[in-house]
């Protein structure tokens, strides 16, 4: 608990590091956000064409659906994976700083997590304005959970980069490990596919995929679709508890000893 | 920090290992013996208000280590470092600051991390500009600035909240003459001040000058420790002796017997650029025919092997060596070193380098 009052207490130290990061990303470019959303249409496009028209429907009607169900899976997805992958490098990242300036380090974490995850946000909820006025998705009443489940999304991508910085300051293995279930994991969630498709007889596996629950939370929301089942709620807040329980161990393990492992 | 304690830096013990090979075990059990590397080892000092402590030693010696604890930033893995006050550190001239941003958003991020905002950040903002004093560069992107530009605005930074305690890592090193005084001056007014301060330096005048005590780190450990002086004059022999036994090629202790006497010397073997270096050579006591005084910089630079025959006075003519520091070292023929003496050669010359040489310069 002592994570939530430093967190707390240093909460304009956080801001500052989030700004910073954000900053620090599009330093030296003239047109910054708008990069940031080149690489996230090229792929929905790409992945669109693809499955739209190669694989796919004739009926124009299911292709917007499709796109429209492809954007729901691929920017959680980028959130959860770059917000995760950005935390578990932030405190070898961040050295010249903790270096430098006593602060608490898994704030820095935490800082990387949140401003990768705000962009990606930021892209999404950017996109979906331009698909409402498209008429690719009705906006409705429900968008209002949205901000929930963003918030579950940003505390599993937390506590996951959390239990992953300071493994991957003592071993630096741990990044081709992570990126290779990176591309493991997007294949095994529902981000290019709907639950629907898989064989019934393995689609109850998906009821432990932590982020199969996040993605068909914001289908639902957004495409009006049914909502996860129960259960794998329940596996998602169960997954955040037990890797933010973990963080926590493993953070008090490496503070004030970070230059060990410079 | 509670009000009554007077501010300052308490290491008792310290020790810091750091593991030699890196893994998830030594997450779990730390830098354990067969895996470990001993940064600093048992290091001890006590520092109140208006003192300055200097740390002296090769590089490796764990100087920054020991500053890295002293500064919060790192935890002993035994021992305590205590710190009473608010302490400010430079450590790292480029950490913290980036190269995009101009010199002011520079400052106002760095004392954002430092925990200020409000009405008092424009005031320190204020006073790192002041004391920068960068009057062109403040607005122009960092990538733009020089070693001693950086040195600048980050000296300001760690200086502009009236810390109590300062630790400075090889600072001055960079900076001009004018910034260096600046500098000097700071010091010796935040220290009067009842400031505390912990610096390390290749400069052992600047730790003369600035510090009452000093500790000399060898391979992580104490090798001496007390009046500032004395430490950097024994660190000095320390680094000369190897120097010069590296420069002979190999180790040689100095002999017993065989004396060099600097006659025409004041006191700490000081002469006038315009007299003499007259010397005593004893060699006495001494077997072996051939012995020779080498004439060498303070850095161990070979400048000249005068042959000895025998006792007597050897004299090196005026206006030879150019001002500076250097020393004389009395050797036989296998090279063993038998006696030393050091010379400090004083005036003021143009020339550059260590000889006057006997020249002559007209029409073609």
């Amino acid at each position: 608990m002592r994570f939530f009052r430093e967190l707390v207490e240093n909460r304009t130290l956080l801001l500052e590091l989030v700004r910073r990061d954000v900053r620090g990303r599009f330093a030296g470019a003239r047109f910054g956000l708008l990069w940031s959303l080149l690489n996230p249409a090229i792929q929905l496009l790409s992945y669109g064409l693809i499955f739209g028209f190669l694989y796919g429907a004739s009926d124009p009607t299911r292709r917007s659906v499709l796109v429209a169900s492809l954007f729901c899976g691929l920017f959680p997805w980028w959130a959860f994976q770059e917000g995760a992958t950005r935390g578990m490098t932030a405190l070898v990242d961040q050295s010249a700083l903790l270096r430098r300036i006593p602060m608490p380090p898994f704030l820095c974490v935490c800082a990387a997590t949140i401003s990768s995850f705000l962009l990606q946000m930021i892209g999404f909820l950017l996109f979906l304005g331009a698909f409402s006025l498209a008429g690719l998705v009705t906006p409705a009443l429900a968008w209002l959970w949205l901000p929930v489940v963003m918030g579950l999304s940003l505390a599993l991508s937390l506590s996951l980069g959390l239990v992953l910085a300071p493994i991957y300051l003592a071993l630096r293995d741990t990044m081709w490990v992570v990126t290779a279930l990176m591309t493991v994991g997007f294949f095994a969630s529902p981000v290019l596919y709907e639950l629907d498709f898989l064989p019934s007889s393995i689609r109850f596996l998906a009821a432990w995929n932590p982020m199969a629950a996040l993605i068909g939370s914001y289908r639902s929301l957004v495409l009006g679709v049914d909502g996860p089942e129960i259960l794998t709620i329940v596996v998602l807040l169960a997954t955040i508890i037990g890797l933010g329980l973990a963080a926590m161990s493993l953070m008090k393990r490496v503070e004030g000893r970070l230059d060990e492992y410079w | 920090m509670t009000g009554v304690a007077p501010a300052g830096i308490e290491a008792v013990a310290v020790t810091k290992a750091f593991p030699l090979r890196a893994g998830l075990r030594s997450l779990w059990r730390g830098a354990t013996e067969d895996n470990r590397r001993l940064a600093l080892h048992d290091v001890s000092f006590d520092l109140g208000p208006g003192q300055a402590l200097g740390v002296v030693g090769e590089n490796g010696a764990g100087k920054s280590t020991l500053l890295r604890l002293a500064a919060g930033l790192s935890q002993p893995t035994s021992g305590s470092m205590q710190r009473r006050g608010m302490v400010a550190c430079l450590l790292d001239l480029s950490a913290g600051l980036v190269d995009q941003w101009t010199g002011e958003e520079n400052a106002r991020a760095a004392l954002l991390l430092q925990g200020i905002s409000g009405d008092l950040l424009e005031d320190r903002i204020a006073e790192v500009r002041r004391f920068a004093e960068l009057p062109r560069h403040w607005t122009e992107p960092l990538r733009t600035y020089s070693a001693g530009m950086r040195l600048r605005l980050g000296y300001g930074l760690a200086i502009s909240g009236h810390p109590e305690v300062f630790v400075a890592d090889e600072i001055l090193a960079v900076g001009d003459e004018a910034f260096a005084r600046k500098c000097s001056l700071h010091v010796t007014e935040f220290l009067a001040g009842g400031g505390t301060m912990l610096l390390a330096s290749h400069n052992l005048y600047q730790v003369e000058k600035l510090c009452q005590k000093a500790i000399w780190l060898n391979q992580g450990r104490v090798e001496a420790a007390g009046r500032a002086a004395d430490v950097t004059r024994a660190y000095r022999e320390f680094v000369e002796a190897r120097e010069t036994d590296s420069a002979a090629g190999g180790t040689s202790p100095v002999m017993p017997n065989g004396r060099l006497c600097l006659v025409s010397a004041a006191e700490g073997g000081e002469i006038s650029f315009a007299d003499p270096v007259a010397v005593q050579v004893d060699l006495s006591g001494l077997a072996g025919a051939s012995f020779g005084i080498e004439v060498r910089r303070h850095t161990g630079q070979l400048i000249a092997r005068l042959s000895i025959p025998a006792s007597g006075a050897l004299e090196i003519a005026p206006e030879t060596l150019l001002p500076g520091s250097y020393s004389l070292h009395l050797r036989d023929a296998d090279g063993a070193l038998h006696s030393t003496s050091d010379v400090r050669i004083l005036g003021e010359r143009r020339e550059l380098g260590t000889v006057l040489l006997n020249h002559s310069w007209g029409p073609s």
